[in-house]
């Protein structure tokens, strides 16, 4: 094989082509990159060769599927149930209820009275008098209620989940033992699995 | 301690119900008709064939019977029994010398797709996070329990439903009611067996561009090992938009497999007349593949509908840029004569678009001259490409040329183009990260174009730049098929990004959140492909 001009042109060309897919390809092998994807809350879009099933696993809603399925006779279909943004998510892929706490792309300031009553951060501040007062009365007069499909607001939902990354999106999951701890009154414990406590709201 | 095998049952409910029904038709089908035989030889193309006739199946299935007001949770396990008959009836009945039951497969293609599967089976799918491949489940899991097709109220707060196209969700709702296994599951096994799917669909498109399966399985590499834009995210293969993805490259494939028969060729001398009945003939010579054609693109439209829009838009292009090219030097393609109508039609539906904007933004651009200009840019440049379809004087074509690229270059803003490489200087955003940026036109006015971080500098640094540029030299010094149809898409896709006077017009024409997502239709894989081949033959010659 000898080597012409054109030849030597056509080889540079093959050296940079080549070249750029390395070099943009390198990301898939690099193993740091998930960890700082993670810190970050950024989403592992691609594959990763270092990647696996554990974080899958463990920070999604598939372990909890014994509390799920345990759950799901306990639950009066088209009930209103509030938990924090991510196990509201879990739980609206799988149970037959309505959630009013989920991310505001999804149009979550179309109930008005929840989205005041979360934005308020009320329900994480459980600690505080006042706050347990306004949740109560919120309760009470039936503000949590979605007239327009007749679901009423009867269900709590805490995740206990420590290892969860997706807990700390939401005041609700990061005040939780607040939220435990001063939700007597107000609702009963009528689930308590390995991840996930019911509450029933008294009526 | 999280089970090795969680997943085990759900891929095999999900190869089931997504393919194996479809693909006993599918051979049905090939048993019946030669050229369908042919258009499917690939075993990729059987492969999707099987997918989109699956999906097609369960959907009519679902929507029967929540029609007929037909409960599904006590139907359909009758009617998968039935299913399972009827394609074993089906099976039996094939007369096997008619039908390639695996056809053209190599082991390099077979080992890439494994790999891959493999890859995704480890991987898994996106939903360690919460995004919305969550509210996908929430939809599919309400069908589910609702036993219908179209939920009434909003599925996750009961208020805010959102127009969806359903066939993905009712494939999900059916397989998660027969099989008993979580969505999340499911949708974590779906990826696997998708990425795979797409990667095929992938090698299609090349296939079918190239003719050349040796490029094609380099472009199929590459797919999987650049960034690319969102077509490539392989975590993200289970979304809707990734179903519709795999149908659009196969129609790709499909309008490709068009242009290589030989067809009848009319009578008519010139004009309309003989445009329409050159189209008349091209579709009753090649019916199959419409056909198949048709059928893909109902399934992009009731999976997630933008698909068609990019579809119809890299046809239109190449379309376009392949008539003009075949005025002033050999014809790209042999049998053009029905695309002088067809990019007559496109440029005239361009000028049309222009003059219905320009109407119906009137109070806008009243304050905005910088929006008429956008409203009126896309009208100009379609002119200028009807003028030069006409092959006027070798002057006159020079002087639209030029005219076309100081259009173009100078709508160009050039602080957006500086801020792909040098984030800092990013034109100011608006209150939602994902609205577009705000630029300013010549004459002051507000425009938008597309902010970089949106998937788009991943899929431009550096292999998408490296491409573009080698898409142009590829296409000037042997301009065919392949080269013209990665060019012309590549230059169109990139300048909509680049200039706010072409992205504010497709931003008014689209009404949809992303329009940005035009630069799908950089097809870098492909390109690179036929770089690192062409050069290699060259370094060996």
């Amino acid at each position: 094989m000898s080597f012409t001009k054109p030849k030597v042109g056509w080889a540079v060309v093959l050296v940079l082509v080549a070249g750029s897919i390395v070099y943009d390809a390198m990301f898939h092998f690099d193993s740091d990159l998930i960890q700082v994807k993670r810190a970050h809350s950024s989403a592992q879009r691609h594959w990763n060769l270092f990647y696996g099933q554990e974080y899958v696993f463990n920070d999604s809603s598939i372990k909890y599927q014994g509390d799920i399925e345990a759950m799901r006779p306990l639950i009066e279909p088209n009930s209103v149930l509030l938990s924090d943004i991510s196990t509201s998510y879990y739980i609206a892929a799988q149970l037959p209820v309505f959630l009013p706490n989920i991310h505001r792309h999804h149009k979550r300031h179309s109930l008005h009275k929840w989205r005041d009553l979360l934005d308020s951060k009320a329900v994480c501040q459980l600690d505080e008098p006042e706050q347990r007062a306004r949740l109560k009365e919120f309760i009470q007069s039936n503000a949590g209620d979605i007239t327009q499909v007749n679901a009423e607001f009867r269900y709590m939902l805490v995740n206990k989940d420590q290892d969860n990354i997706n807990m700390r999106n939401d005041c609700l999951s990061q005040t939780r033992s607040s939220f435990v701890r001063n939700v007597n009154g107000v609702a009963n414990t009528i689930y308590d699995g390995e991840f996930l406590r019911l509450y029933r709201i008294i009526d | 301690m999280m089970p090795i095998f969680f997943n085990l049952e759900s891929h095999l409910w999900v190869f089931y119900l997504f393919f194996v029904n479809g693909l006993l038709l599918h051979y049905s089908l090939a048993s019946l008709s030669p050229a369908y035989r042919q258009l499917t030889s690939p075993v990729e193309a059987k492969v999707v064939a099987g997918l989109g006739l699956s999906m097609g199946l369960n959907g009519l299935v679902l929507l029967s019977l929540t029609y007929l007001n037909i409960a599904w949770e006590s139907s359909l396990p009758l009617i998968v029994c039935l299913s399972v008959l009827l394609a074993l009836a089906l099976l039996l009945r094939i007369p096997g010398h008619h039908v390639e039951w695996v056809g053209d497969i190599g082991l390099a293609r077979v080992a890439l797709y494994i790999t891959v599967w493999v890859l995704l089976f480890y991987n898994g799918g996106l939903i360690e996070q919460v995004s919305d491949a969550w509210w996908h489940m929430a939809l599919a899991d309400r069908m589910a329990e609702e036993g219908t097709l179209f939920t009434e109220l909003g599925h996750l707060n009961g208020v805010s439903r959102r127009e969806y196209p359903p066939l993905l969700h009712a494939n999900l709702a059916m397989v998660s009611s027969l099989s008993g296994e979580p969505l999340p599951v499911l949708w974590n096994s779906v990826t696997a067996w998708m990425a795979a799917v797409k990667l095929m669909a992938y090698y299609l498109l090349a296939l079918g561009l190239s003719r050349n399966a040796g490029l094609a399985i380099v472009a199929a590499l590459i797919f999987v090992l650049v960034p690319g834009m969102g077509v490539s995210y392989l975590r993200v293969s289970a979304w809707p938009s990734h179903f519709a993805y795999v149908f659009m490259f196969a129609s790709f494939y499909v309008a490709f497999r068009v242009l290589d028969r030989d067809r009848e060729r009319s009578g008519y001398q010139s004009g309309i007349a003989r445009g329409i009945m050159e189209l008349f003939l091209l579709v009753r010579h090649n019916l199959v593949h419409v056909v198949s054609c048709l059928v893909l693109v109902s399934l992009i439209f009731f999976t997630h509908k933008l698909e068609v829009v990019w579809l119809a838009a890299g046809l239109g292009v190449y379309i376009v840029a392949a008539s003009i090219a075949g005025v002033y030097r050999s014809a790209i393609e042999p049998h053009l004569d029905s695309f002088a109508l067809i990019r007559n039609v496109l440029l005239l539906a361009i000028i049309a678009s222009s003059i219905f904007l320009t109407i119906d933004e009137v109070a806008r651009w009243r304050q905005n001259y910088d929006a008429l200009i956008a409203y009126c840019l896309p009208a100009s440049i379609a002119l200028g490409a009807l003028v030069l379809s006409m092959r006027p004087s070798k002057r006159l074509s020079r002087l639209v040329l030029c005219v076309l690229v100081v259009l173009l270059v100078g709508s160009i803003d050039l602080q957006h183009l500086r801020s792909l490489l040098f984030p800092l200087e990013a034109l100011p955003g608006q209150a939602n990260r994902e609205l577009p940026l705000l630029a300013k036109g010549y004459f002051g006015g507000q425009l938008v174009v597309p902010g970089w971080h949106l998937q788009l500098r991943g899929a431009l640094l550096y292999s998408g730049i490296v491409a573009i540029f080698v898409a142009c030299a590829l296409v000037w010094t042997r301009p065919n098929r392949l080269h013209l149809f990665l060019a012309s898409n590549a230059l169109v896709a990139v300048l909509f990004c680049l200039s706010p006077y072409l992205y504010q017009w497709l931003v008014s024409l689209m009404n949809y959140h992303s329009p940005w997502r035009i630069l799908t239709l950089l097809f870098t894989p492909i390109i690179l492909a036929a770089a690192l081949t062409q050069a290699w033959n060259r370094v060996r010659e």
